[in-house]
């Protein structure tokens, strides 16, 4: 689903922040990508959903070279893709459903079924209680729990995942490892990055890499690793192939 | 359908968070347009004058009260004679008084201190179309002579003078359309510029999860017609409400002679309404082009 052949990411100056990655994440996978801060994780992350274009190598997505999808192509190819931002990048003034409503109408969705889809999402990060809540004035672990809704509720098949429980206590953290592998289970490729000891211990995840400055410097199994469903050799996405026709 | 009310209700959900500054645009943009809205009513109205009197080119022959009955059938059957004559008709002094009535309508009681025989008795002659002054002259010289004539009123002179002040009128139109689209167009990138401004974190996250272009552009767009819509519909309203102000006042004051002064046409309201609407969105394409680099 997510294949990564030689990626190299430089930023002026002198930073590498990625330097010949080859990371491959299958469907029904989760990967979690480990480092220190600043190893590169999030950019490895931003890589996949096309908001940063490498200086080497070559991103395939769905069997597809990303590169080579042109400008218009690059919304359809996100709307496949869920992402829990690090930093949430929700809308502070609106409510928890608006947020997580947004993917779905980016899809032009009706009215109905956003909210049906947008509630079902945050329901299930134990937020149902609050959808109408504005985000600015929820804790910081609720708006994470929003952000994470908001990358379920289009039921993307590439799920990536930036510290999603870096303001979550030990129990609601292994909810979320749950509702991600869940997802993992469904089908999705999942990865997650993460610096949290923790979520090591608790996320039950096929591969685990780790990254030093840059470079890919452990690549291991997982310990438990989670059943694959689906083969990685299924067809990719219908609406990916839509997106790059 | 459901697609555009979204992009509506997003729309005036963002203008809502900006409403005054979305009234003083629609202010400023009504206000230009008022400019031009009069300025085609008057333009329309000394056209329609011109073409009025341009049309029916008629030479008025006031005659002396003294004027016999033989001499005025004289010199009616003299100009019928005359190439340049289409027809004359003779106006007695009654039919004068009966006229003049007619055309103060309600304001008939101005009408009761005068006599109808002081009113003087004419010839009114239809001229053959093209005629001009030039044209005219020789037959206004032999007039002149005539012991029974009074005064002459040749309405072809005015027709020639309001038809140059129409067409001065109509470059004047033109170019303070023209101004006046430079200044709603500046007004709307402005607001739209701060719109974008406001809500870049909002476009760059709608972005980043998928958006097209499109999405992004559409309630700007929406904004942007919005604005140069309700400009227009108040510029109008501002516009008719002078025109029945002004229109009372002209009837009041002349009475006659001024004939019927007409609004803007149907087809006038709906161009310049579907022309502001379309600067509206170009100006927020463009802006929103630039701006939110999509
Ligand atoms: N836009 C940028 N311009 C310049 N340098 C950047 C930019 N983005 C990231 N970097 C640098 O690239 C390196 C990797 O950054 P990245 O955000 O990927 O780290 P990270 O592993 O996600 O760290 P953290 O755990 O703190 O989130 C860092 O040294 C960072 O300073
Ligand atoms: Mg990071």
């Amino acid at each position: 689903m997510i294949q990564l052949i030689g990626i190299t990411k430089r930023y002026p100056p002198d930073t590498i922040a990625l330097s010949e990655i080859d990371l491959s994440v299958g469907k029904g996978e989760l990967v979690l990508v480990t480092g220190a801060s600043g190893a590169g994780k999030t950019t490895l992350l931003r890589t996949i959903f096309a908001a940063e274009r490498p200086d080497q190598g070559q991103v395939n997505i769905g069997g597809r070279d990303i590169s080579r999808l042109r400008k218009s192509a690059i919304p359809y190819l996100r709307r496949n893709i869920g992402v829990i931002f690090q930093d949430f990048k929700l809308l502070d003034s609106r409510s928890a459903l608006d947020n997580a409503a947004i993917t779905l109408e980016i899809r032009g969705l009706s009215r109905r079924e956003v909210r049906r889809r947008a509630t079902a999402a945050l329901e299930s990060v134990g937020l149902g209680q609050k959808i109408d809540q504005a985000v600015c004035s929820m804790s910081g672990g609720e708006q994470q729990r929003v952000a994470i809704a908001r990358a379920l509720a289009g039921d993307p098949s590439i799920l990536l995942a930036d510290e999603p429980t870096g303001n979550l206590d030990p129990e609601r953290s292994r909810d979320v490892l749950q509702l991600l592998q869940r997802c993992a289970q469904a089908g999705a490729a999942v990865l997650i990055a993460t610096h949290d000891p923790t979520v090591m211990h608790q996320a039950n995840y096929t591969r685990l890499v780790h990254l030093t400055r840059g470079t890919l410097t452990n690549d291991r199994p997982g310990i438990r690793p989670t059943v694959r469903l689906v083969r990685d050799d299924d067809p990719p996405n219908a609406s990916l192939d839509e997106a790059s026709r | 359908m459901s697609r555009l009310a979204y992009f509506v209700r997003q729309t005036l959900q963002a203008m809502r968070a900006s409403l005054r500054l979305q009234i003083g645009a629609v202010f400023a943009i009504a206000v230009g347009l008022l400019l031009v809205a009069t300025a085609q009513v008057v333009s329309n109205n000394i056209d329609a004058a011109t073409a009025r009197w341009g049309r029916g080119l008629q030479l008025t022959i006031y005659l002396k009260a003294e004027a016999t009955t033989g001499r005025i059938t004289v010199l009616k059957s003299l100009l019928e004679q005359r190439k340049e004559v289409r027809s004359v008709r003779f106006i007695d002094s009654a039919t004068a008084h009966q006229r003049l009535s007619e055309s103060l309508a309600s304001n008939e009681d101005l009408l009761r201190d005068i006599e109808p025989n002081l009113l003087p008795p004419s010839l009114e002659v239809q001229l053959v179309d093209g005629t001009d002054q030039a044209k005219l002259r020789p037959l206004i010289a032999v007039l002149a002579q005539a012991p029974i004539v009074d005064e002459l009123d040749y309405r072809g002179h005015w027709a020639r003078r309001l038809g140059a002040i129409a067409s001065v009128s109509r470059k004047m139109g033109s170019g303070l359309a023209l101004l006046v689209a430079l200044g709603c167009l500046y007004i709307i990138t402005s607001t739209i510029r701060l719109g974008v401004y406001a809500r870049r974190d909002q476009i760059a996250i709608q972005k980043l999860v998928g958006a097209t272009d499109a999405f992004v552009r559409a309630p700007f767009l929406i904004e942007g017609a919005i604005q140069s819509l309700f400009g227009a519909v108040l510029a109008l309203s501002g516009a008719y409400a002078l025109f029945n102000y002004a229109s009372g006042k002209l009837s009041g004051a002349v009475g006659f002679g001024i004939g019927e002064v007409s609004f803007l046409s149907v087809e006038q309201i709906v161009v310049g309404l579907s022309a502001a609407t379309l600067l509206g969105v170009c100006g927020s394409f463009i802006t929103v082009g630039r701006y939110a680099e999509v």
